[in-house]
């Protein structure tokens, strides 16, 4: 793993965790394995801390822990951490697929690591009756929520397998939770000693499924930008075909009989992708992006290929990268060694079309930033003539894949550094509209009139208004600029999981 | 810089201005006096920025979901150490936030029990798995050696402390198999004087305790 | 060469006295006068059907033997050129020297040679050398040619050869110099033909099958349609109109498919992605990011593209 890449896990650790659980993770991103004495010795940390961000670290599942002949010992998973960049967008494909309840439930498990059903609910259901969201709260409704999660399985049992030997055979566990719905809604009527009696039951995210929900976003609306919405439609059907017969992550699916996608899409109401299905099938199988590949002698089966679906979305990518640093010629010359795999400068600049000395330019400067990779290639001619070289441009693909994920970390690691101390240069105005808001809640609460609540307002001068908010849009916008690099980050990485 | 020491005679490397792409003759760009720019002119800027009402609300969630993290127990704070006043009244304070505050929060079947902020010594009996047993007891015999450890090189410790604690060891020691099982509830009071005094005591020796700690 | 060289002398006894083979000689001497860059088997196949390979073959060999042709290679296939009268000059007018230099030019054909090649193949001194090369070019037996690859060198050919579009770089050049411009807006042009093409989809009523296949548009009707507008000074081919369309290609606007009929078509597309993220931040495009450390000059906090994206 890289030093960027720790430091952007640490960076987000200690966003949202504190400089103890960031120091006691940072120790162990250096030292992978080891037990909680060697962490002691190293961070300086007093021994109740470390033990306790360690709590916090294991129940968030970024840390996991295994006997070995030297104790017990605890490592780190980063890739958990960088999760937490994308739980946002976890919680609001929630939202979409199974309403506002769901997604605040799956904010309560994010927010516990794990949690039980009964927990869970009340919590939720405190959170809807303050929040001014408009929504009941109703402990029935919450409870089908969660089964709908269970059901999604966007959320699975979390069994007592933390540790690492563990962990590899662990399968994940939907039987729906069962719990005295009666006692929930005592309990949060205040009865302390009414069981729901699901304790020990827990419930965690399961990040798998909704990683790969993202995946299938991506390839969706990759094909509705190619073709159009319909065909759109039908890779989303196919997918979900493809789920129902071929193992998460085989590079492709099982074939799918033409017959079952014309179920499937009878099912929806998409009139004129029933009426032309034959016809988008053909579409999307010939199109040179090869997210679809017609199989069988009778030729009625077909096959998504998610490995090729990434490949040619990461070329899409660097080709869209390469060109926004070094422009559309360079872009141009980019996809051109791609097409040709090995090819001379001299002939570079006769097909890009481009004038030599620019194209010399171009393709040295992307060759200086690793975007190309130079082959020499020396062929003897005939016999005493003198050895010619020639030197062959060509990409490795992976390697700039990898390139990328790195300028990935940096760009988010930078950003969050930025908005860091945006908040803290800013603190003390940030802070002091902290302290009116909870005055002017506090004072609404106590019925205060009008004119006490424009009194507080009227602490803060126009200018410092303004300034305000203009530190809030700055944050807003590193913050969103975050949440899009994470997408590219997010994209690339699901190439290299194929790859 | 570079190239230079290399020095006289020929340079190392022989490329001839034709082959950087200049015709014989043609006038060379001329030699770069300024050093370069800490940032140079943007020759390519990125691409705006579009803030959907999505992004914004994904916005709304990151922050949420990181104040929430912040403000709640999740994040672990440093302990205030008031060392030349009060200490009596600081260790009772340690005590409430400290030994109180994550160890209920955690279900103790399913985490390593050395990381219980204190080893509890109870009789609870609860039957486990046998394999599950054996890599507990391993943790526990591994604590509490440590412990020993720590607590003979304790110089400054008063001598009941140490009495009283290494009474309550030779107590565990017997209990020892039957420890997995701790409820919290119960925990409450019983050890008590124990807890208060290896807490307020125990953090600045333990650094230099475990520095020759167990040697693996 | 060789191996048809020798075989040559015992297929002569059989030529020699039937009467159909020399009206055959004579067909393809005058189509090798008509073509000075040379013919190939290709060309004689395409002007000449109906003769056996056989005896093509054995036409040609003494044609060859009898010094009627010089035979080249040109991109993987033979060339025969018929021989340049000029050459029975040289061998008056000129010492060996002279006639080592011509016969290396000669041998470069229309793609010429460069004069640090022709020293090194003749192993003559510079300073004789470029004597040679300038009485050579005074009488006019040879010309030196500016090249448009390798940064304009000079190359050296027969004088009365057209020079390769290697040389002269065809359409694109107009001097020696690259015309980027005119490449530039023949590609827009292109483009704008295809996306109109592509906005066609939208009324075709007749299925997604046909509405793609209204947005295709040969090389050929793309070619029509940038004569018609007569941007160009020059005449272009359907080739050098393929050369823009390909740039398309590169440029990931435009996609190319082969026909059943083995026509190249042409279709603009829609790019599979969005523009990523990362690139939507300073960091994405930083020209300086290697440099860029929490301490020192560059650093995130003090970055001046962040400051100034972020007013």
């Amino acid at each position: 793993m890289s030093v960027i890449c720790r430091k952007l896990c640490s960076s987000i650790l200690s966003e949202h965790f504190g400089q103890i659980v960031q120091r006691v993770a940072e120790d162990l991103f250096k030292h992978d394995a080891r037990p909680l004495e060697l962490i002691c010795c190293t961070t300086h940390l007093p021994l109740t801390k470390i033990k306790e961000a360690l709590c916090v670290l294991i129940k968030h599942g970024f840390v996991v822990y295994g006997q070995t002949e030297r104790g017990l010992e605890y490592s780190l998973i980063h890739q958990n951490i960088l999760l937490i960049l994308r739980y946002p967008k976890y919680m609001f494909f929630v939202k979409t697929m199974c309403g506002d309840e769901s997604e605040m439930i799956l904010e309560e498990v994010l927010m516990s690591g794990y949690i039980t059903a009964s927990e869970v609910i009340t919590k939720t259901y405190k959170k809807i009756e303050q929040s001014p969201s408009g929504l009941q709260p109703s402990v029935p409704v919450l409870k089908e929520k969660f089964e709908l999660l269970v059901k999604n399985q966007f959320l699975t049992r979390s069994l007592c397998t933390d540790t690492v030997e563990e962990k590899t055979n662990e399968k994940p566990d939907f039987t729906l939770p069962d719990f005295n719905l009666a006692a929930v809604i005592k309990k949060i009527e205040g009865d302390n000693n009414s069981d729901p009696g699901d304790s020990k039951i827990y419930w965690k995210v399961n990040f798998d499924r909704l990683i790969q929900d993202l995946r299938d976003q991506i390839i969706v609306s990759a094909i509705s930008r190619r073709l159009d919405e319909n065909a759109g439609e039908l890779m989303r059907q196919l997918l979900f075909l493809m789920y129902l017969r071929t193992a998460s992550w085989a590079h492709t699916s099982n074939p799918i009989p033409l017959t079952e996608i014309k179920e499937a899409v009878k099912k929806i109401n998409y009139p004129l992708l029933a009426h032309h299905l034959d016809q988008y099938l053909h579409l999307i199988e010939e199109d040179s992006s090869q997210f679809l590949k017609r199989v069988g002698e009778s030729g009625g089966h077909f096959c998504v290929n998610m490995k090729e679906a990434f490949e040619q979305l990461a070329w899409a990518t660097l080709e869209n990268i390469v060109t926004e640093r070094f422009g559309s010629k360079a872009a141009r010359i980019f996809r051109l060694v791609r097409d040709k795999k090995y090819i001379e400068q001299e002939q570079i600049q006769q097909l890009a079309m481009i004038p030599a000395k620019e194209a010399k330019h171009l393709t040295y400067t992307l060759l200086q930033e690793n975007y190309l990779q130079i082959q020499e290639i020396k062929k003897s001619g005939v016999s005493a003539a003198p050895i010619k070289t020639f030197f062959l441009f060509h990409i490795d693909l992976n390697l700039v894949v990898y390139m990328e994920v790195q300028h990935c970390y940096q760009a988010l690691y930078n950003i969050m550094q930025r908005r860091e101390y945006e908040i803290s240069s800013n603190k003390r105005m940030i802070d002091k509209q902290l302290r009116m808001q909870t005055l002017t809640t506090n004072l609404k609460e106590h019925g205060a009139t009008e004119e006490q609540l424009a009194e507080i307002a009227d602490l803060m001068t126009p200018s410092e208004k303004q300034q305000l908010e203009k530190v809030q849009n700055t944050i807003k916008k590193l913050g969103i600029t975050e949440l899009q690099i994470d997408d590219t980050l997010f994209l690339l990485t699901m190439y290299l999981r194929y790859h | 810089m570079a190239g230079r020491g290399r020095g006289r005679g020929k340079p190392s490397m022989s490329i001839s201005t034709e082959q950087l792409g200049f015709a014989k003759g043609e006038t060379l760009p001329p030699p770069v006096l300024q050093p370069p720019l800490k940032y140079p002119l943007l020759e390519y800027k990125p691409l705006p920025l579009n803030i959907t009402t999505e992004l914004s609300y994904l916005f709304e969630l990151k922050k949420g979901y990181a104040e929430y993290m912040r403000e709640s127990p999740n994040n672990v704070l440093p302990v205030v150490v008031k060392k030349d006043i009060e200490r009596y009244s600081d260790r009772y304070q340690d005590l409430i936030t400290d030994k109180s505050s994550y160890e209920i929060r955690y279900d103790w079947n399913r985490m390593p029990i050395e990381l219980k902020p204190q080893l509890r010594k109870r009789k609870e009996q609860t039957v486990e798995s046998p394999k599950k047993k054996q890599k507990n007891i391993d943790v526990e015999l591994k604590l509490q050696e440590l412990e020993k450890k720590e607590n003979s090189q304790q110089s400054d410790v008063e001598e009941e402390e140490k009495e009283e604690e290494e009474t309550e060891e030779k107590d565990d020691e017997q209990v020892e198999e039957e420890e997995e099982e701790l409820d919290e509830e119960m925990d409450e009071g019983t050890d008590y004087a124990n807890n208060y005094f290896d807490n307020g005591e125990g953090y600045d020796d333990e650094d230099d305790n475990l520095d020759d700690g167990p040697i693996y | 060469m060789e191996t048809e060289a020798g075989t040559s002398k015992e297929q002569n006894a059989i030529n020699t006295d039937t009467n159909p083979f020399e009206i055959i000689e004579q067909k393809i001497l005058a189509l090798a006068q008509a073509r000075p860059k040379g013919i190939t088997d290709k060309d004689l196949i395409i002007e000449m059907p109906e003769l056996p390979v056989k005896e093509r073959a054995q036409i040609i060999n003494k044609l060859l033997s009898q010094g009627h042709f010089d035979l080249f290679k040109q991109s993987g296939s033979l060339l025969y050129r018929l021989k340049d009268p000029s050459k029975a000059k040289i061998a008056k007018g000129a010492d060996n020297e002279e006639k080592i230099v011509y016969s290396i030019i000669e041998e470069a054909g229309n793609k010429g040679i460069w004069i640090r090649d022709i020293r090194f193949k003749s192993n003559l001194m510079p300073t004789q050398l470029s004597k040679i090369l300038k009485s050579l070019e005074i009488k006019k037996f040879i010309k030196a040619v500016k090249s448009v690859a390798a940064s304009k060198k000079k190359v050296y050919m027969l004088y009365n050869l057209e020079p390769d579009t290697s040389v002269t770089g065809g359409a694109w050049y107009q001097d020696q110099d690259f015309e980027a411009e005119f490449v530039d807006v023949l590609n827009q042009q292109c483009y704008r033909f295809l996306e109109k093409k592509r906005e066609q989809m939208n009324s075709c009523r007749g299925g997604p099958i046909m509405a793609r296949n209204v947005t295709f548009a040969s090389s050929k009707e793309v070619w029509k349609f940038i004569s018609d507008l007569g941007i160009s000074k020059v005449k272009l081919s359907v080739e050098d109109l393929e050369m823009i369309l390909n740039t398309l290609v590169y440029d990931g606007k435009v996609e190319r498919t082969l026909s059943s009929d083995g026509s190249i078509l042409y279709r603009a597309i829609e790019p599979l992605l969005d523009s990523p993220g990362l690139i939507k931040s300073t960091c994405g495009v930083c020209p300086v990011r290697k440099h860029c450390y929490d301490i020192g000059d560059v650093t995130p906090t003090k970055c001046q593209y962040i400051t100034e994206w972020l007013e």
